[in-house]
């Protein structure tokens, strides 16, 4: 919750400067992010898990916790919350911009930089997900950026889309996922470049 | 409060909202579709929603009028408050144990959610 503030100002600050910004930087910018988070995507998350000492402000906030694994109930510190939060700030910055969650970059956040076990962390963005996109959307709505006819028919499928997804979830095989995954972002974002450079927008 | 009942408490908040987002919007967009104006949206130029979509006295009074575009407009809108209810929620589990330091930190994501929302800045 802490670090959503830092991510819900950065989606404010982001969904200001969107209005200012020439919409093939944006294009370019957002498939430079996607391909970033095919190369993370591919590249996959090593082990984690390794004992870090704890940050004074995080242990000041009871960021330390604990969580499950197949090794049973582990504990795990949180360190460098400054520059977490400061990552935060830009992603959320990024995503009030591009009009994405950014999950990515917060799982960089939490993941590389404050140590945090990568299940706890990208669960935890899960869930910042949603909320910075809320920051934005208000102002996008009020600067009727919102077409019911456009977002309507996207919200519908995407809702249905996530509700077969999670059932699958617990049967697919990771790895077949994480390919698939990086192969349909790599390709977006290379075509989002390649409009933005080609001025398509 | 246990932390279980609080994550259960927020899980079925958030599928209510999901629920009921998609039900209003399909409504509204069954809507559009029998009246059978405009339905094709229009891509190719940006022109910006009219006035009465882009803030939310305004959809609800086009939702409650029967507007199909507003309606729509209403399921969205439902869709973007539920991660701001479930902000709302757990502001109340941290007021309920008393964890004030939590309080003032969800509080303030709250608070810059809703002036988002309702100011549009």
């Amino acid at each position: 919750m802490f670090l959503e503030i830092a991510s819900v100002s950065g989606a404010l600050l982001g969904a200001f400067i969107a209005a200012f910004v020439s919409p093939s930087v944006i294009a370019v910018v957002f498939g430079l992010i996607l391909l970033h988070s095919t190369y993370v995507g591919i590249r996959g998350y090593g082990p984690d898990g390794l004992a870090v000492a704890p940050d004074r402000l995080a242990t000041r906030l009871r960021m330390n916790s604990v969580y499950p694994s197949s090794a049973g109930i582990r504990h795990y510190n949180v360190t460098a919350v400054g520059p977490g939060m400061a990552l935060m700030v830009v992603a959320g910055a990024l995503s009030g911009l591009l009009g994405i969650g950014s999950g990515a970059l917060k799982v960089i956040a939490m993941d590389r930089i404050m140590k945090i076990p990568y299940k706890v962390s990208s669960t935890t963005s899960n869930f910042m997900i949603g909320v910075t996109a809320a920051a934005s959307a208000g102002i996008y709505l009020h600067r009727g950026y919102i077409d019911p006819t456009v977002a309507l028919p996207v919200m519908l499928g995407v809702l249905a889309g996530s509700l077969v997804g999670s059932r699958i979830l617990t049967k697919a095989k990771t790895r077949l996922l994480r390919i698939v995954f990086a192969v349909t972002v790599g390709l977006v974002g290379l075509e989002m470049i390649y409009k933005g450079l080609a001025g398509r927008f | 409060m246990t932390d279980k009942q609080v994550e259960s408490f927020i899980g079925t908040t958030l599928r209510i909202g999901v629920v009921a987002a998609a039900l209003i919007g399909s409504a509204g967009g069954a809507l559009l579709l029998i009246a059978g104006a405009h339905a094709r949206p229009n891509v190719t130029r940006f022109l910006g929603e009219p006035g009465y979509l882009t803030h939310v006295p305004g959809i609800l009074h086009a939702a409650f009028s029967g507007n199909a575009l507003g309606i729509m407009q209403l399921g969205l809108l439902v869709l973007i408050a539920v991660p701001i209810t479930r902000v709302a929620v757990s502001l109340l589990a941290f007021v309920v144990r008393k964890d004030w330091l939590y309080c003032a930190v969800t509080g303030a994501v709250l608070g810059l959610l809703v002036v988002a929302l309702a100011t549009g800045r």
